[in-house]
């Protein structure tokens, strides 16, 4: 499948700050969240994406076109930034028929799309409100949905739910998706994990301005053999469980917590672990309230790479 | 979206947001104030007071306050803020990352500061010329004399405007540049001797005005004045020039939003 | 209960017996100027005129000199020195570009990022943040009028190689730039503190400037024949203002209460309207 979005070597840099590094990506059709701390170089990936900065090294293209000068690009691509920036004198309506028209829609058009695109996102009752009135949350779902109002292709979200109350971010993340099942490509940054998790599996992580890892998340932590599993049970039977596995070579640690009837162990080996406790359950015939694995997900990830570099 | 399809909707758009702008509503008020001082002035000499008539306030006055200081400083705010302000405000991206060319976003911003300025000044230099000169204004002597002076005025505003636009899309400190160009280049040059005063705007704006003075002051030549055609190319030329350079700077340089443009 | 809204609100508690509460934003002030671009440029031609006169000074003290009478001529007596110093040196026009360069930014930049809540949110008051930004700027003023202006006094004992300054020169070399700082600073902030575009101060407070002189002028000159009328020009005030002070000849023919009064009420005036602007954005 031909990439969406392809980068090579791609390089950024601020006179001695490194912006990015070295970034070779491909990118397919789909949801990808872009992940990483404050400063490991998000914004920066996604302006040169964007078109707003050029690469110091290395090239990146959109639909298999250079980005930077190419207005023409921007008919398939759609941009929504992080800084909470806006026209001042202007109000909701009149700021996305300007962008529709841009698009060049005829006014009637425009208004009709920013009409649309307003409802899309709960905005419509203060469509004749100036922009500086809105709260944060209603500047960032209008920011949101002009990044949107031209059905762009792909749609390149830097930090949307950056203070959208969770009602409307629960909307957002459908949004995104009812997008995605039409055939289209998101990125989606930030730095707030949960956020990543509940829209995409696919992520790329970022960290000092360079790639930590890309792909499926599980498919990530499973190639993370250096690092031992955690598993947590929660059962009546916490010190008969963990006298059954102290002498297990596979388990490295045991953990537990009387109050709160929890026992946490780490292994190297998960699956010959699940294979013994299904026996030792079904021996001993044990009450088991939950079984979790509180580091198959992504901040485990995250902080496992980050603190592997 | 076809150039000048996208340069007619940026002008639109921000010729509007203009009329409702603080800034706008200042210059505005600035440019009437010799109108002002000249109201002051008649209602002073009806009473009794005064002692020099109102042609000659317009001309020792108005003339230099508008010409030597008001159109440049309004072009240097203007031009340089058809930039400035899109980095200021962080909505450089909102207008990028639409299929517009940068070229057509630039022209139609300046576009559309420059007709708003040529608006102000056209009033304000009208309005002035009315009540310094009084029924005169009504002759034809009078109208063309007006004609010239407003010529001379749109022709500044928008030499100054496009500067100060190229300015603003190649400085980090546009305003300090232009200050120093307003109130170091083209002054100091008056005393230069040779043609160094053809690089400056203010000779051939000096050289469309009706009244030329060689005793001192705002209207003072060092070197003949331009003949009014070659003084028109050359501001026409210039003004253009100024714009297409500006805009191939802007369309090829990468802004990083987070820099305050002064 | 209702959840309220707690944005940043105004200090309510009392305020700990502390002098010189406007230090700190003095402090951060003055570093932040230094770090501005081309700061170290603008300092070195700021210089000039101190160095013009230092070697004026140095050349009258010496006999051996005398031909560069041309020099010495100007000179004259302690009160025509410094009035000269003072207000035909070019260090006018090099306060008024300093004033520009430390203060244009210094409310403008507040206002933009809203940092004006932030300092009334800790124990300070309005006239603390007032008294700190101006000191900010009367910081620079000073350092290129009144220190010079000293150095010129132990240079010219040191040449002539004794004191010849009376208490009420002395006394003028110290009060005079003190209140031309003040009434620039000022004026400075009034036009920093109008918007959040410190680009509309700056073009405001140039176009201030450069029209009030050529106002006057003409008024006084030209229209009206009347010396009052040059009082519309800083500049001219300030001469005004430092013959009364120096015992020199004025410039205006005018009642010698009159530019120290128009000074007086354009600096309260300035600081009033700054004032009156802090309260505004208070919480």
């Amino acid at each position: 499948m031909e990439p969406v979005l392809e980068a090579q070597d791609l390089s950024k840099w601020y006179g001695n700050i490194l912006g990015v590094s070295d970034i070779s990506l491909n990118l397919t059709p789909g949801i990808h969240g872009l992940l990483g701390p404050n400063g490991a170089g998000k914004t920066t990936f996604l302006r040169l994406a964007s078109g707003q900065l050029k690469p110091n090294r290395g090239r990146i293209r959109i639909f298999g076109e250079a980005v930077f000068s190419n207005p023409g690009l921007f008919n398939r691509v759609g941009f929504c930034p992080e800084n909470d920036a806006y026209y001042r004198g202007v109000n909701g309506g009149d700021y996305l028929s300007f962008m529709a028209r841009l698009h060049g829609a005829s006014p009637t058009e425009a208004r009709e799309r920013a009409r649309k695109a307003l409802q899309r996102v709960g905005l419509e009752d203060v469509a004749a409100k100036a922009i500086s009135a809105y709260s944060l949350g209603m500047r960032q779902r209008l920011k949101v949905t002009a990044a949107m109002l031209h059905d762009p292709q792909l749609l390149i979200l830097d930090e949307p739910l950056k203070g959208v109350d969770p009602l409307w971010r629960v909307r957002i993340i459908e949004l995104i998706r009812e997008f995605e099942s039409q055939g289209r490509t998101v990125i989606v940054s930030s730095h707030i994990l949960p956020e990543i998790e509940s829209m995409t599996n696919n992520i790329v992580l970022i960290h000092q301005g360079e790639i930590l890892a890309e792909g499926d998340i599980q498919e990530i932590r499973g190639l993370l053999d250096s690092h031992p599993h955690m598993v947590s049970i929660r059962t009546p039977h916490i010190r008969r469980i963990a006298s059954r596995f102290v002498q297990d070579n596979h388990v490295l640690t045991v953990n537990f917590s009387d109050s709160a009837r929890k026992v946490v162990f780490k292994t190297d080996n998960r699956d010959h672990f699940f294979d013994r406790l299904n026996r030792i359950v079904v021996e001993e015939a044990l009450e088991i309230e939950e079984i979790t694995s509180p580091d198959d997900n992504l901040q485990a990830v995250f902080n496992y790479l980050v603190g592997r570099k | 979206m076809p150039f000048m399809s996208s340069a007619t909707v940026v002008f639109g758009f921000f010729a509007r947001l203009s009329l409702r702008n603080r800034r706008t509503r200042l210059l505005l008020a600035a440019a009437f104030i010799p109108f002002v001082i000249l109201l002051v002035f008649h209602l002073v000499a009806i009473s009794g007071g005064g002692s020099r008539s109102g042609a000659v306030l317009f001309r020792q006055m108005a003339v230099p306050f508008l010409f030597q200081l008001y159109i440049p400083l309004m072009g240097l705010l203007g031009g340089s803020a058809c930039v400035g302000d899109e980095i200021d405000q962080r909505t450089l991206v909102f207008l990028t990352t639409r299929p517009a060319g940068k070229a057509s976003i630039l022209l139609g911003k300046s576009a559309a500061q420059i007709v708003i300025s040529l608006a102000i000044v056209i009033l304000a230099l009208a309005g002035s010329f009315a009540l310094g000169l009084g029924s005169y204004v009504f002759s034809g002597e009078g109208m063309a004399r007006l004609g010239k002076y407003l010529l001379a005025g749109a022709l500044a505003t928008m030499a100054y405007t496009s500067l100060f636009v190229l300015f603003g899309a190649l400085l980090k400190k546009p305003v300090i540049a232009g200050i120093v160009f307003i109130f170091g280049w083209e002054y100091i040059v008056q005393f230069i001797p040779g043609s160094t005063q053809h690089l400056t705007i203010s000779h051939y704006i000096k050289s469309l005005l009706p009244y030329k003075s060689s005793a001192g002051g705002f209207l003072m030549f060092q070197l003949e004045p331009s003949a009014a055609v070659h003084a028109v190319l050359v501001l026409l030329l210039l003004s253009g020039f100024f714009l297409a350079l500006a805009t191939r700077v802007f369309s090829s340089k990468e802004y990083v939003l987070s820099e305050p443009r002064i | 209960m209702p959840v309220k809204e707690r944005g940043y609100h105004g200090w309510q508690g009392s305020l700990a017996p502390r002098r010189l509460r406007w230090l700190p934003i003095t402090l951060q002030g003055i570093r932040q100027v230094m770090q501005k671009k081309r700061a170290k440029l603008l300092f070195f031609f700021s210089a000039f005129p101190f160095l013009f006169f230092l070697v004026a000074v140095y050349v009258a003290s010496k006999p051996e000199l005398r031909f560069l009478e041309q020099i010495t001529s100007l000179i004259g007596d302690d009160a025509r020195l410094f009035n000269l110093f003072f207000t035909r040196s070019g260090l006018m026009f090099v306060l008024f570009l300093l004033s520009l360069y430390a203060g244009s930014d210094l409310i403008s930049g507040d206002l933009k990022y809203n940092s004006i809540q932030l300092y009334l949110s800790r124990p300070l008051r309005r006239g603390d943040y007032l008294a700190g930004k101006l000191a900010v700027v009367m910081f620079y003023l000073l350092m290129f009028s009144l220190v010079p202006a000293l150095l010129l006094v132990a240079a010219k004992a040191l040449f002539v190689g004794g004191w010849s300054l009376s208490p009420g020169i002395l006394l003028a070399i110290v009060a005079y730039p003190i209140l031309v700082s003040l009434a620039m600073a000022a004026l400075v902030l009034l036009f920093s503190s109008f918007s959040a575009n410190t680009r509309l101060a700056i073009v405001g407070y140039v176009g201030f400037y450069f029209f009030t002189n050529m106002l006057a002028g003409i008024f006084s000159q030209v229209v009206f024949k009347n010396d009052a009328f040059g009082l519309l020009s800083p500049e001219r005030t300030m001469r005004q203002m430092a013959a009364l002070l120096f015992g020199t000849k004025p410039a205006l023919a005018v009642p010698p209460w009159a530019a120290p009064l128009v000074v007086l009420g354009v600096t309260l005036a300035a600081l009033g309207w700054i004032l009156f602007r802090i309260r505004r954005v208070e919480v």
